[in-house]
């Protein structure tokens, strides 16, 4: 075949060339030797990690070598995972991809919007109606069967409803506005209390505190006692008049959403709240567990990835926190984590409060409500899990 | 293996590289061609099996059976047993398209002929081999060369195996036919300035597929994935444009990396693309797109049918019998069929009805036209159902009363634009054309360089696609 008919696109034909060219020929040669051979000889021989902090996973390891595993593939499989793992540099070139990503106009990774001034937003995940309709109708009947007792269904919006300014030019807030509004009207019954929490954050943020984390899905205990404040209105819960000091505990703190996202070098700012003349007054009993502890705050969560698990050292299926008020009122708490922070604004304002996570409780809570005798009932959700948790149907069932 | 993976580029080709390159004896060439070809049928066989353990089996039969039957006919041909020889040729090509109508239309048919009759076969889900589609096509091109005398039959069996089996085109092609490699199988020279030329090829692939393929896709699935009819029609057109650029910069990207491949091998393939996209006809732009399978469908289906040479009936039949089959080729469904169609009716009207609007149009007018029907070419192509491609046409044509644009349109504008624009000019060749250095050391610095970079991105883009963050995501 004649070869110099053969020719590929664009490609500058190498033949004929000078003696520099030759030169740079053999250099480049030589480096792609050293890029491929080099990196999977290095990758052998560096000992394989076994965790990756950033992922916060598990990472893969050289997988067996067998007859067996080589006939159904799975070695085949583990070594695929093995050399995208174990790859030097793995986290290096995450960032690599997500900083070239953002020089052509990207603004999302993996399902976060990149948003102004530090800001990332998770997406908000699709309404089923068919499951609205199924949770607000249990809702209602739940609350129902309670009448007479105060009762509050607190909706928090996500982070974009409130820092709407910083999404990325052309994307609106409009969706989770939307889902707040039909969430709030599906669940509307006589002597429910629903406040506006996204007009009460709006009217706090003039204020200029952070109601959000920049790197992570949740509110900031800021937020969370904007939130308080009404609440303790509505219900006339501070007659003994706390005060409440806040605490800075952490300021490297980086979210789910920059691991989600790889998008790293924000970093947010940790507070706890604490009510004057509590440290030492509560049993907190975490049932499952069979667990007793004096404080709503788990101080080692500070030393890992998560530290928004600083409060209640995450989230259980039950806890009840026992109190010094005798003042003869108790709470019911409906929630998912967002009321982790919130929770030692109100507690000392009851003598009991039971904390109810459906996710993680398979105890029917009627159950719960037969045992005390609840004097208030809140029902504490983000938009976000609101949408597409099922299990608060399954203990309300 | 794919070539996009950690495991093919830090593993398999620099292993591969080295035992190739190993030399044993320097003095006696074809001594150090036979160790190059069993090398390169070893690793071959080892990348095949890496995702297809049992499949390799299958290959080997039909190198086998391919090898000795292939022998006989030539043995025919110099016996002048006629008779014998077309028996054996026809039970050759009844053979290889058998087994792959096996794997890839069994489904289909029985799916169809039991919609049409009411009856009940039952449909079982076999894996499709891959590459089965190419091997297919290369074993006939060499049993029908060697039937029609074109080349003689291969003598060995390990350079037949490894014309079968070789790694760089045996998943996505390029189709080699035997002939234009009968002789490289025997003697290749290796130079580094062909080696140069390989890597340069190769990571330019790797780019096209790893950087530009894989971000465009990602913004029409996404598209996609939120129900067309909710979109605006601007949002549809960014849809078809970015999958416009996925599946060009996909399988030319893969051609690419074949290609280079192959040339760090010594082995010279024949181009598959030529800036599909820059046609000025849809006749142009078959001549441009996926060379190796219209040149295999001309050779091989629409010249033996008798090509044009029997009248205009029988012309216009052969167009619609070859289409319709390259549309089949491309996927067991309907709407590759009706796409294969789309395309032969749009050549035969080129042919006998605008051939002479086309030449007196300018010819960026042609372009445009061009590239307007071969995106509608793609809606087809890509939607799982014709149901499913009118609904995306008609949003794109606005029929259905969706709006012109929202923000959402403007938000991918904003976001994607950018890199869409880059892509579509590359591939119209616009930066093949810009004005390179004229020194021509410098010129090459600057390409390895450029291309040690694009490399490097493009391993960060395809180790994030593995980026995998296990979230404690219970909010």
């Amino acid at each position: 075949m004649d070869k110099d008919s053969i020719k590929n696109e664009g490609t500058e034909t190498a033949r004929n060339i000078s003696k520099g060219g030759r030169i740079i020929i053999r250099l480049m040669i030589a480096v792609f030797i050293f890029l491929t051979l080099g990196t999977g000889i290095s990758s052998l021989a560096v000992k394989d990690k076994e965790f990756s902090e950033r992922e916060n996973r598990v990472l893969a390891q050289f997988p067996r070598l067998s007859l067996s595993s080589v006939t159904d593939g799975s070695f085949m499989e583990g070594f695929e995972s093995w050399a995208s793992d174990q790859f030097h540099l793995r986290d290096f070139a995450v960032s690599l991809k997500t900083v070239f990503e953002r020089l052509t106009g990207k603004r999302e990774e993996n399902n976060v919007y990149i948003g102004e001034n530090g800001f990332l937003f998770g997406f908000t995940p699709e309404l089923n109606d068919e499951l609205l309709a199924e949770k607000s109708k249990l809702i209602k009947a739940f609350l129902k069967e309670n009448s007479g007792k105060e009762q509050m269904f607190m909706l928090i919006p996500s982070s974009a409803s409130v820092y709407s300014e910083y999404l990325p030019k052309n994307v609106t807030s409009a969706e989770a506005d939307a889902a707040l509004k039909i969430i709030t009207n599906s669940v509307k019954c006589k002597g429910l209390a629903i406040p506006d929490v996204k007009e009460i954050l709006l009217t706090a943020k003039e204020k200029g505190n952070q109601l959000y984390y920049r790197t992570d899905h949740h509110w900031t205990t800021d937020g969370a006692y904007e939130a308080y404040l009404y609440t303790e209105k509505k219900w006339e819960l501070n007659e003994s008049d706390t005060k409440y000091d806040f605490y800075t505990v952490s300021n490297d703190f980086e979210g789910t959403l920059a691991s989600r996202s790889g998008i790293h070098g924000g970093y947010d700012t940790v507070k706890i709240c604490i009510p004057e003349k509590s440290e030492g007054t509560y049993v907190v009993n975490y049932e499952a567990e069979q667990r007793k502890e004096v404080s709503l705050f788990n101080k080692e969560k500070l030393n890992q990835k998560d530290k928004y698990e600083i409060f209640l050292g995450g989230n259980y299926g039950k806890i009840s926190i026992k109190t010094t008020a005798a003042n003869g009122k108790s709470l019911l708490l409906v929630k998912d984590s967002y009321a982790n922070c919130l929770i030692p604004m109100l507690t000392p304002h009851f003598e009991e409060v039971v904390v109810v996570d459906p996710r993680y409780m398979t105890e029917p809570l009627r159950d719960v409500t037969s045992e005390h005798s609840f004097s208030h009932i809140l029902f504490l959700y983000s938009v976000n899990t609101f949408i597409e948790d099922k299990a608060l149907c399954d203990v309300l069932s | 293996m794919v070539f996009s993976s950690s495991s093919f580029l830090f593993a398999f080709l620099p292993v591969t590289l080295v035992l190739y390159f190993l030399p044993i004896s320097l003095k006696n060439k074809k001594r150090e061609i036979g160790k190059k070809n069993l090398v390169l049928l070893v690793t071959s066989l080892v990348f095949y099996a890496w995702g297809e353990p049992v499949y390799v089996l299958l290959m080997l039969i039909s190198i086998f059976f391919n090898f000795s039957i292939g022998r006989d006919i030539f043995l025919c041909e110099r016996e002048n047993k006629k008779r014998m020889k077309l028996f054996l040729f026809t039970v050759a090509i009844v053979f290889n398209f058998f087994v792959m109508a096996y794997f890839k239309y069994y489904g289909f048919v029985a799916e169809n002929i039991n919609s049409l009759f009411g009856t009940d076969i039952q449909i079982r889900e076999l894996p499709l081999p891959v590459g089965i589609s190419f091997y297919t096509f290369q074993a006939v091109s060499y049993i029908a060369d060697v039937y029609k005398g074109k080349v003689k039959a291969q003598r060995h069996l390990i350079p037949f195996a490894c014309y079968i089996t070789m790694f760089p085109q045996l998943i996505a092609g390029p189709i080699v036919q035997y002939s234009d490699i009968e002789k490289q199988l025997k003697e290749r020279t290796v130079s580094s300035a062909l080696f140069y030329e390989g890597i340069i090829v190769f990571i330019r692939g790797l780019g096209k597929k790893v950087i530009f393929a894989n971000t465009a896709g990602k913004i029409y699935t996404d598209i996609l994935a939120e129900g067309i009819t909710e979109q605006s029609s601007l949002t549809a057109w960014i849809g078809i444009v970015a999958y416009t650029m996925q599946i060009y910069f996909d399988f030319g990207g893969y051609s690419d990396m074949a290609i280079g491949l192959g040339k760090m091998l010594g082995f010279e393939f024949r181009e598959n693309f030529n800036f599909p996209y820059r046609a000025q006809s849809i006749t142009d732009f078959w001549r441009r797109w996926h060379i190796s399978l219209s040149s295999w469908f001309r050779d091989y289906v629409y010249i033996p049918l008798g090509g044009n040479r029997k009248g205009t009936a029988r012309t216009i039949f052969n167009i619609l019998t070859v289409w319709s089959l390259t549309g089949l080729w491309h996927g067991a469904a309907w709407n590759f069929i009706v796409w294969g169609a789309f395309y032969g009716i749009l050549l035969i009207a080129e042919k006998y009805l605008l051939s002479g609007i086309i030449s007196r149009l300018p010819s960026f007018i042609n372009r445009i036209i061009t590239l307007v029907v071969v995106m509608v070419g793609w809606v087809f192509f890509s939607s799982e159902s014709l149901s499913g491609a009118t609904e995306y046409l008609s949003v794109m044509f606005n029929a259905g009363g969706a709006a012109l644009y929202d923000s959402k349109a403007l938000y991918l504008l904003a976001t994607s634009g950018f890199g869409l624009t880059v892509m579509a000019l590359s591939s119209f060749g616009f930066f093949d054309s810009l004005p390179k250095p004229k020194n021509k050391t410098v010129s090459t610095a600057a390409q390895s360089l450029f291309y040690i970079a694009v490399f490097v991105i493009s391993t960060a883009f395809l180790l994030s696609e593995t980026y995998n963050p296990f979230l404690y995501f219970r909010f």
